[in-house]
């Protein structure tokens, strides 16, 4: 026993010895039954595919009775006859595995999506679900004579386009109809009874299982740049910046300084004649305009007070100068009762009536307040963070920080917030989508995203 | 036994009541750690001057007269009794944070001190770990040393997937830190705390992460910072598993260390080498002191969470928010009120329309 070393188990003790078991195991020379493996070559690999940007994904949410969503699963087993009525947390769509999703519109019960056409399948661009009662997706019927009234998956939409090089740059979608923005020009489908689709009015017309497309002519010269849909009226941006706008005018959204509908795209009158306008949101009949230098204009609806406090309604438009204050704008957002802005340093401002985001008890502000940037996120673990997206629907608000980050608060009608319940948000909350958002686009009861992964 | 006379044991014996805070080596059991802590206390104390056996008077009147001698109390004696520091006096309170595999700041309570401690862990204090992870390999048990069942390719991981990974995952528990948060979150009260900033958990099982970054990343090796509390051993392995599948690989955990703990971060702590009674007992000085700082400034009962720095405030001003949280009563006094609120109002029956 002289040559075994003494083993100290603590270090300032030198007199504390192992027990003998232990003494046995460290000096036997047994291997152990339990050896660390270096060589992991017989360990099975598995092959997840790598990390990629373009794998885009589409996320939706909200009521999915009228088939917007392109969901039609059953709830559970026993239930087989009933599909689900609500989705209360975001759904990954399997239409987004098979066609590469370019852009979305969401409109009050249907959703489009603009794709890269499946050669081997068709030469479809625009895809779309959900209500169809003014023929607002395309003619679509499984036997002659029986329109189809509603879709539950996405369904290929004919539009006349010269060749499969034609791209389709833009979507917009009202209430009971649809601008398709392509490089032929703009097509309007659905509803007209306005002359929201940019031809004359036809009375008494039957939209249901009409098979027209229209190519709006009326329009000036000078390429489109984009397109936009409030309820039941159209607008449209030219590469000058002008704003054209056809459709319903009771409120003055068309802005062409009276209330008289018109189906010909005329030019918006007012502040905004000779501006750069980029951007253009409306979801009701408030419409919210940017110009490049970061200026908000406005017409339309103002019966919240959302664009001035002496009148109900604009006709024409009008530079809010209540949003100078706020820094150069780079986002707006138009709901039924109030407006969103978005400024450069990703502070985001609310005004007009409704849950505004900053607690049940502010129901109503006449001039923009900020939400706190913490409730989007900008902690001291987090200070980069900042919101560089905003969208609006009826009645609910959508911000998508630079992280890609989705924070949702509002009427939580149909579930359309996407946090898991039903229950009004009173401030930004995280939606859990897993995945990096890219656009998001709101209904008046639902809410699709684009993603890409991580 | 080798006697340090000039050092007294019972003075030694005093100072150490209160806060430890230790540098856990990765490997060493917590049960090891209490058996070798206590076992170094014990032999540090009784190499010092110690307290002699007390005397007996004895008075024997076989003489007539009483006489009057002074004799050793042989009961008292070390010789008999043993020594006069024995481990089952020292009693500690260990906290649960740190496994068998972690490492780091090790916070626990030293005779006088398992109530402090036990106070300390209770207020669920914010935790910063750095958790190291390799890629490419998964073992059974998340841990380096465990049986290796699973490789995967991860040439084509950067370090921008790793960070977007770990941003979901934060954004997505600072959801869960509002839901938790012990307040109704359609409240006003709610909203009036969501802005002040980040919020304590309610339970005391739900683990929340209040912030992850990427740190350092040389493939196939990646370092993440985690501020989080109610957190275990076992959750920060599973963590290092699950961003390993969420950069579409998978990766097993290499290190665990806990470099902050509330107030006390790793400059405070004594490694093990110094683990001797003289310095055992000024780390307790010292911790009692923050411990006591700790309690003054009134954040361990506020509903927010302590900030990162313990001398400034979080950071965030919230002087320009109108309503104030109320300093007259604590953060678990204003949760059993709104939890019995909750309740009556479940209570009360909905109109049926």
């Amino acid at each position: 026993m002289a040559n075994i070393p003494r083993f100290s188990l603590f270090r300032n003790d030198k007199h504390f010895k192992y027990s003998t078991d232990v003494l046995r195991k460290l000096l036997s020379t047994k291997k152990n039954d339990v050896s660390p493996k270096d060589d992991i070559s017989d360990v099975p690999v598995l092959n997840n595919g790598k990390p990629s940007k373009s794998g885009r994904r589409v996320y939706a949410w909200g009521v999915a009775e009228t088939g917007a969503l392109g969901i039609h699963t059953h709830r559970l087993k026993r239930e087989m006859k009933t599909l689900a009525q609500f989705y209360h947390h975001p759904k990954r769509l399997h239409f987004s595995h098979l066609y590469k999703v370019n852009d979305i519109a969401c409109g009050y019960g249907f959703t489009v999506y603009s794709v890269d056409p499946d050669l081997e399948k068709g030469q479809h661009k625009v895809f779309g679900s959900g209500l169809n009662t003014d023929s607002q997706i395309g003619y679509h019927a499984v036997r002659a004579g029986h329109p189809l009234a509603l879709l539950l998956n996405p369904a290929p939409i004919n539009i006349p386009l010269k060749s499969i090089k034609t791209r389709v740059k833009g979507l917009a979608a009202g209430r009971a109809h649809l601008l398709v923005h392509t490089d032929d020009g703009v097509f309007s489908l659905g509803n007209n009874a306005y002359g929201q689709c940019g031809r004359p009015i036809i009375e008494n017309e039957n939209y249901s299982g009409s098979r027209i497309v229209h190519k709006i002519v009326n329009l000036p010269a000078d390429e489109i740049r984009s397109v936009a849909c409030g309820q039941d009226h159209s607008m449209f941006i030219t590469e000058k910046g002008s704003v054209y706008a056809c459709g319903w005018n009771a409120d003055g959204q068309t802005g062409q300084n009276n209330y008289e509908s018109n189906w010909e795209p005329k030019l918006v009158t007012g502040d905004v004649v000779g501006e750069d306008i980029v951007k253009l949101s409306c979801a009701g009949d408030c419409v919210l305009a940017l110009n490049r230098k970061g200026e908000v204009f406005g017409w339309g609806n103002s019966e919240y007070g959302q664009l001035c406090k002496d009148s109900l309604q604009l006709a024409t438009s009008k530079h809010l100068l209540f949003t100078r204050d706020l820094g150069k704008i780079i986002d707006v957002a138009a709901g039924g009762s109030f407006c969103m802005a978005l400024n450069e340093h990703g502070q985001v401002f609310v005004w007009g009536f409704g849950i505004l985001g900053k607690g049940p008890k502010a129901q109503k502000s006449m001039t923009p307040t900020e939400i706190p940037p913490i409730l989007f996120g900008r902690n001291e673990f987090q200070p980069d963070s900042k919101v560089n997206q905003v969208a609006c629907g009826l009645h609910h608000f959508m911000a998508v920080t630079n992280k890609g980050d989705l924070y949702s608060w509002g009427h939580n009608r149909g579930g359309c917030l996407g946090l898991g319940h039903d229950k009004d948000q009173f401030f930004p909350m995280k939606v859990a989508v897993g995945a990096s958002v890219a656009k998001v686009s709101c209904g008046v009861d639902h809410t699709v995203v684009v993603c890409s992964s991580f | 036994m080798a006697v340090c006379e000039t050092l007294v044991a019972s003075k030694y014996w005093r100072n150490l009541h209160g806060l430890l805070c230790l540098f856990k080596p990765s490997g060493l059991s917590t049960s090891i750690l209490s058996f070798s802590l206590k076992h170094t206390i014990s032999k540090g104390l009784n190499k010092m001057k110690v307290r002699q056996p007390r005397k007996i008077v004895q008075y024997d009147a076989s003489y007539g007269i009483p006489m009057e001698t002074i004799e050793t109390d042989y009961s008292d004696h070390p010789l008999i009794i043993g020594p006069r520091y024995q481990i089952t006096d020292i009693r500690l309170h260990l906290p649960d944070y740190l496994g068998l595999f972690s490492s780091g700041v090790y916070v626990l309570g030293l005779n006088g001190g398992t109530k402090a401690a036990r106070d300390l862990e209770s207020s669920k204090p914010l935790k910063v770990y750095h958790v190291s992870g390799q890629l490419g390999i998964a073992t059974d048990n998340c841990w380096k040393t465990g049986k290796k069942i699973q490789r995967a390719p991860f040439s084509k991981i950067y370090r921008p997937h790793i960070d977007k990974a770990l941003a979901a995952m934060q954004a997505s528990h600072q959801r869960h830190m509002y839901t938790n948060a012990g307040v109704d979150v359609q409240s006003q009260e709610a909203y009036d705390l969501a802005v002040q900033g980040l919020l304590r958990p309610e339970s005391e099982y739900f683990p929340i992460i209040y912030g992850m970054r990427c740190v350092h990343f040389e493939r196939p090796f990646f370092t993440i910072e985690i501020a989080c509390t109610n957190e275990q051993e076992a959750y920060l392995l599973n963590l290092i598993y699950t961003v390993g599948l969420k950069v579409k690989s998978v990766a097993m955990c290499t290190s665990i260390k806990c470099i902050r703990y509330g107030p006390f971060t790793l400059e405070h702590s004594l490694l093990q080498h110094s683990w001797n009674v003289e310095q055992l007992a000024a780390n307790v000085e010292l911790c009692n002191k923050i411990n006591e700082d700790d309690l003054k400034s009134g954040r361990r009962d506020n509903v927010m969470l302590s900030p990162l720095s313990s001398t400034s405030n979080n950071g965030i001003d919230t002087s320009g928010f109108e309503v104030e949280i109320k300093k007259d009563t604590t953060h678990r006094e204003r949760r059993r009120e709104n939890r019995l609120r909750a309740e009556q109002l479940e209570k009360t029956p909905l109109n049926e329309e």
